[in-house]
């Protein structure tokens, strides 16, 4: 393993400096974008209602799907009862889960009690079991609502296969983590960077796994997970 | 593979496509059905419209292009903080034989791979199949076409538009699948197969469509997902990047990633936007253990310091071809090299020379209407034109078409002769006439008598029937 090895950096450099007809610069002002449309989009909405909006635009990617991806709003109180159905929704399975205490924390305990808890130390035993998943549990660490994206931020506890091989998925959404749109999702990362913390992986997730390679006929499930239902909570 | 894919002459790909109905049927379907999903979600981008964010994303690309070596040094910075490796490489060969060193000695025996245009320019896959690499494409295009003898791609999103699900069938079937040919039960097929190589391979090796100078990210959109696994289970895993495919700030890449999946498949967003930061945390189960990114130059800098240096602007989503009226009619495969459509037609002469591409050029009726879709505010049809003039310029077109040219150009700049050659046209194409149409054209004509009729010339000339009708004559 090599770690922080730059190999022709200098001369491949110089080069293009040579071609833009200039040192390299030492510092660059980044000019100011000439307008920000990007601003305008749900601007000024409401928690509640961004998350109206979220759950609408997760409805139209339901309809193109076929009916692969679902979505609900419910209370915190609903959610042990709704995260217990969907996890028999497309048959009994193998469950994998974050290591996380919010689970526990918002009443989850007993029905993730025979899931299998994603553990670091076993190593890639993990990955078996994803592999084997019916089903894997998420929780968004930030939503965006004009995509009804939700996403995971790579985290000791989470595993990445966690989020890409079980056959179903179900993705606790917080309606106080739902942001208008990427733009957003930008600010936060750009944010997380400036104070040097870069995540080895920041995936936003907005559907099922899909394909049109075959005469442009859409398929689902080419990959990962093949359905994909949102629970936004309300009150979380 | 490389950029040209194959070594017949312009001609016979041609003849061999405008053959294929299916092919042709196929890119009708692909650019009525992704252009008009494209229309109904641009219209959709809040109080915003398209030009204004063209606007954008092309201030965005042209800002980092004027600040290359910055930027590309900041990145590779930041890779470095974030525990990877760079390698820059002048060309194809040295792209590739890094990669394929690595793997080597890394003692890699599998490869799962990402679809990606650069690792397809710099001939990766046979590189590393040469080592002794099992290499296996995940994109389910990309399998499709490695199952099928390493077809080439004729489409830069869609690479296997050009075969038929029947064509799928039999080749699945040659690999094990004895099913019927319906597009779901031929994904599952892959799925079936593909699942257990994501977790069993050595290294993952993926492309890149926005590298972010400010934090080091490599940004990853699909639909499939494939990606996301080739990053997640691999140990070693690979960043190919064009050296122009980079944005300064997370800002930046929110314009363009708004803009590429809109444009590219007619959708909000892909399925999956993943961004990719070197290692995983230590102890973790999973994710990259070590992570190299190659930034790959293979004639670019030449096109930076040349009038075309706004192609390097291009993010892939290939909507110039889905809009283009000659790509409709040729299918990707007619351009022979990987980059097809106008963005083909720009950037194949100037990565791979003219001798073997300077008809690509006259593959364009100059309509604009790539310009018009451009999510990265390329003046396309402008270059292209460019390229024309240069090929003229420099002598580079065929003898027969500098002769047309300036036998054209002495004709039409002397009024007598243009006058002339007009009243005698009529005269000159009887012979040609078959009831009352031209069927069998020779030389120039013959390109359209082949295909349809030509209607017969008038007798009288269009000047002389408009003097007389403006003096009251027939109407």
């Amino acid at each position: 393993m090599i770690k922080g090895q730059i190999l022709n950096r200098e001369s491949f450099i110089s080069n293009l400096s040579n071609i833009l007809g200039r040192e390299m610069p030492k510092e660059v002002v980044h000019p100011e974008l000439s307008s920000k449309p990007q601003l305008e989009i749900y601007k000024g909405f409401t928690q509640a209602q961004l998350a109206e909006e979220f759950h609408k635009n997760a409805q139209v990617n339901k309809a193109g799907s076929g009916g692969k991806i679902d979505s609900l709003i419910i209370e915190k109180k609903d959610l042990a009862k709704t995260v217990a159905e969907k996890l028999v929704e497309h048959g009994t399975g193998p469950i994998i889960a974050w290591n996380d205490e919010r689970f526990a924390e918002w009443g989850l305990h007993d029905v993730l009690k025979d899931a299998y808890v994603w553990a670091d130390e076993k190593g890639r035993e993990n990955v078996d079991k994803a592999l084997n998943a019916s089903y894997g549990v998420c929780i968004s660490d930030l939503s965006l609502a004009e995509t009804a994206s939700y996403t995971v931020i790579d985290k000791l506890g989470k595993g990445r296969s966690s989020n890409f091989l079980p056959l179903n998925y179900v993705c606790i959404v917080p309606q106080s983590t739902i942001v208008p749109r990427l733009t957003q999702g930008m600010q936060k990362l750009h944010e997380m960077s400036k104070e040097g913390i870069n995540p080895a992986a920041i995936n936003f997730i907005c559907g099922s796994s899909s394909s049109s390679d075959i005469e442009l006929n859409k398929v689902w499930g080419v990959h990962g997970p093949v359905r994909l239902s949102y629970i936004i909570v309300s009150d979380l | 593979m490389g950029i040209k894919i194959n070594d017949q002459s312009f001609e016979k790909n041609l003849e061999k496509n405008l053959n294929d109905d299916f092919m042709r049927a196929a890119m009708v379907k692909a650019q009525d059905l992704i252009s008009n999903n494209r229309k109904n979600v641009l219209s959709q981008l809040g109080d915003g419209n398209f030009p204004e964010w063209q606007k954008l994303s092309g201030e965005v690309r042209a800002h980092v292009l004027e600040n290359l070596d910055f930027y590309l040094h900041q990145f590779s910075e930041n890779v470095i903080k974030n525990g990877g490796n760079v390698f820059f490489a002048k060309d194809a060969k040295e792209a590739s034989q890094y990669v394929t060193n690595l793997a080597i000695e890394r003692g890699v025996k599998k490869v799962v791979k990402a679809k990606s245009m650069v690792t397809e320019e710099i001939g990766l896959n046979h590189k590393l199949m040469d080592a002794g690499v099992d290499v296996k494409e995940t994109d389910l295009a990309e399998y499709i076409l490695q199952l099928d003898d390493w077809n080439p791609p004729s489409h830069m999103v869609v690479p296997s538009l050009h075969l038929n699900k029947t064509q799928i069938r039999d080749v699945f079937a040659k690999n094990g699948y004895t099913g019927k040919d319906l597009p779901e039960d031929l994904a599952a097929f892959a799925r079936a197969q593909l699942r257990n190589e994501y977790v069993t391979a050595d290294m993952g090796i993926y492309g890149c469509n926005f590298a972010i100078a400010e934090s080091g990210a490599i940004t990853l959109i699909s639909n499939e997902g494939n990606i996301d696994l080739c990053t997640s289970a691999p140990e070693l895993q690979v960043a190919v990047m064009g050296m122009e495919r980079i944005v300064a700030t997370y800002e930046d890449a929110d314009i363009c990633i708004s803009l590429l999946a809109r444009s590219a498949v007619g959708a909000k967003s892909t399925s999956y936007t993943t961004f990719v930061n070197g290692i995983t945390e230590e102890g973790a189960a999973d994710g990259a253990k070590e992570f190299h990114v190659v930034i790959v130059d293979n004639g670019r800098s030449e096109v930076l310091k040349s009038q075309f240096k706004e192609v390097l602007q291009c993010m892939r989503c290939a909507a110039c071809l889905n809009a283009c009226p000659v790509y409709r009619q040729v299918g990707g495969h007619s351009y022979n090299a990987i980059y097809s459509g106008p963005l083909g037609v720009v950037l194949t002469p100037l990565l791979a020379g003219y001798d073997d591409f300077k008809e690509l050029p006259y593959m364009c009726s100059l309509c604009g209407e790539c310009t018009e879709v451009c999510p990265s505010n390329i003046p396309l049809h402008k270059l292209i034109h460019e390229h024309k003039r240069v090929l003229a310029e420099e002598k580079k077109a065929s003898a027969f078409w500098g002769a047309s040219m300036s036998g054209a150009g002495m004709v039409l700049s002397r009024p007598w002769m243009y006058k002339l050659g007009t009243s005698v046209a009529p005269l000159m194409t009887k012979p040609l006439m078959v009831d009352g149409k031209i069927k069998k054209g020779v030389s120039v004509l013959k390109g359209w008598t082949d295909k349809r009729d030509l209607p017969a010339l008038e007798k009288t000339r269009f000047r002389d029937w408009y003097e007389s009708r403006s003096k009251g004559g027939n109407k």
